[in-house]
């Protein structure tokens, strides 16, 4: 059973999209308060499908789940019919807490100001939507994600389109928020790397419908990840500016040329 | 905001220029008068004064001019509301009520109680009822599509159109073509020329509560807006509420039906207009829906019954000028990358 502190749970998920053909099955995930998970695997494993059963816009055909109603859906990206400004997106955030006839009041706006000043995206406020760069996109989406006072930051590849320094400011917002603000945190990614920086769990999604889940140091192996990914992975452990040892995680580089086209 | 300032110049100017419109209005005619004249009037109406105005003026203006300008401005603003509602639930800048069928449908209801009686409270009733009608066939057209996505409605919506703009050619085929096909093709291709007392009151009665119930959604047509995924995520009711606009829109578009036969176009272009006046944001695009509608629809329709001898048919201007105003919108359309969502 679920104890108090559980914020996040699946037990023997399962989902198929045809009868038999399981996307993924007996998938098991576990996320406590203040705790920040990640979701790793190849394209196609059924990262974003389990992000949709999570958020109630898909249903799991086998298994339980236990998940905060109240949590803040980040998507990659929002594609806008109409170019709506920054503050006007992060106060829909705040849908569950505005009447059915309502509109946002005072209190909105500063839960609104305060996300925003949270990410760093305060300045860009009055801005329309539609002219941030994507780093800045995803900072105003997660501001909007924490404007609802949700229990659960619930991210889909947040770093998916961005170049590094892009990255390193939306993990850096992450940080900060599971650092200072106890924020439960479950995210999908492509990198590794970024749940070697700032995982407390993980789950290897792979793509025979198989999945493991524990605690980072144990599963970000290099064996594991090879298998998860099909690409030789190294893992090394290095001190950095003469801190603590940091784990590193990259793919071979230039194994391709040996291997060629197959 | 960043249409801030710019959206406090339009409510000032859009308000100013929809009150001297509708006074010109009052004052063009086949029995031209001064805009001074009216003004007299009126004023001797509200202050229940015995001014010097002749008998003719005073009935021309009051019985004649002062409900079908009103009539056109409550309807020309209760289409401006429906289309941008419609286009915000749809998260589609190109759907309107004519395109979603619930028009169509309306008219075919109009067209059948003229074939049958005659009677306008029949026509009028029956208008609703087949509007009603339209959109709950959209509803079931759309859950066979499965999705129940947007884009599937859509497709419903072109569906229930086509079938019904057919049956309302079939009644015109059927009509008689000395007595009820003029009374049906004038109906199709509307017109305020009728307009009375009795008609302002039913526009009233059906427009206002139902503009007023979608305006008290627009915070949640704006998350709508965002598309069904995200409006869901966000801990949105996506269907009853996106239904909820609907069967306002539908009241709209039967009393305008009921009260002026098809009006086509203005819900369509109104809402690119105020968009580009003060943004999507429906908390003010609605009202400013409201405004250009009303202001667009009462130029119009002083344009039609003063520009010819006789009357021409509200539609045919209403499309004239309302496709260039549309090409200018696909152009903003291209820019802003719309389809791709």
């Amino acid at each position: 059973m679920a104890d108090a502190h559980t914020l996040v749970e699946i037990r023997d998920g399962g989902f198929a999209y045809k009868a038999g053909h399981w996307l993924f099955h007996q998938l098991y995930l576990h996320l406590e308060e203040g705790q920040v998970g990640m979701i790793l695997g190849p394209n196609g494993s059924g990262k974003t499908t389990l992000m949709r059963c999570l958020v109630g816009d898909a249903r799991l055909r086998a298994g339980t789940i236990t998940c905060p109603r109240r949590l803040g859906y980040v998507p990659q990206t929002l594609a806008l019919t109409f170019d709506f400004a920054v503050r006007d997106i992060v106060v829909m955030g705040r849908v569950r807490h505005i009447s059915l006839l309502g509109t946002p009041n005072a209190e909105d706006w500063q839960h609104v100001d305060r996300a925003l000043e949270t990410v760093g995206m305060r300045a860009f406020a009055e801005r329309s939507f539609l002219s941030l760069s994507g780093g800045e996109k995803q900072l105003v989406l997660i501001a909007r994600a924490l404007a609802g006072g949700n229990q659960l930051l619930l991210l889909d590849e947040p770093t998916a389109a961005l170049d590094i320094a892009n990255q390193d400011r939306v993990l850096q917002v992450l940080w900060h928020l599971r650092a200072q603000e106890d924020t439960t945190i479950l995210m999908s990614t492509h990198d590794p790397q970024h749940a070697a920086d700032l995982a407390d769990v993980v789950l290897l999604m792979n793509r025979d419908g198989t999945s493991a889940f524990g605690p980072t140091e144990t599963l970000l192996t290099e064996s594991k990840l090879s298998a998860l990914y099909g690409v030789p992975m190294r893992r090394h452990e290095a001190a950095v500016n003469g801190g603590p040892p940091h784990v590193l995680l990259a793919p071979v580089s230039h194994h391709y040329r040996e291997v060629g086209v197959q | 905001m960043q249409f801030g300032t710019r959206s406090i110049v339009f409510w000032w100017s859009a308000s100013f220029v929809l009150i001297i419109t509708m006074l010109v209005a009052l004052s063009i005619g086949r029995y031209p008068m001064a805009i001074s004249d009216v003004l007299r009037l009126l004023w001797d109406r509200a202050t229940s004064g015995d001014g010097a105005s002749d008998e003719v003026s005073r009935r021309v203006v009051e019985l004649v001019r002062t409900p079908r300008v009103l009539l056109s401005s409550i309807v020309g603003a209760g289409l401006g509301v429906a289309g941008a509602a419609l286009q915000g639930v749809f998260r589609n800048p190109l759907v309107a009520p004519d395109i979603l069928g619930i028009a169509p449908g309306a008219a075919f209801g109009g067209a059948v109680a003229i074939l049958l009686s005659g009677d306008p409270t029949l026509t009028i009733l029956s208008a609703f009822v087949f509007g009603i009608v339209a959109i709950l066939a959209v509803s079931v057209i759309g859950r066979f599509g499965g999705l129940g996505s947007t884009l599937t409605l859509v497709l419903a919506g072109v569906i229930t159109g086509a079938f019904f703009s057919a049956l309302v050619s079939l009644t015109t085929f059927i009509a008689d073509v000395e007595s009820e096909l003029p009374a049906i093709l004038y109906w199709l291709l509307g017109s305020f020329a009728g307009a009375d007392f009795g008609k302002l009151g039913l526009a009233l009665a059906t427009v206002l509560p139902a503009v007023g119930l979608i305006y008290a959604l627009r915070f949640r047509i704006n998350v709508l807006a965002l598309g069904d995924t995200e409006a869901r995520g966000l801990g949105l009711a996506v269907a009853p509420l996106r239904w909820t606009v609907l069967v306002g829109v539908t009241v709209i578009v039967a009393g305008s039906v009921a009260v002026a036969g098809i009006v086509g176009w203005i819900g369509l272009v109104v809402p690119h207009l105020a968009r580009l006046c003060v943004g999507p944001d429906h908390r003010l695009l609605l009202p400013a829906s409201a405004l250009v509608g009303a202001f667009l629809l009462v130029l119009i329709d002083t344009i039609c019954r003063s520009a010819t001898a006789s009357e021409i048919p509200l539609s045919v201007l209403t499309a004239i000028v309302g496709a260039p105003i549309f090409v200018m919108a696909l152009r903003r359309a291209g820019r802003l990358g719309w389809g791709h969502g």
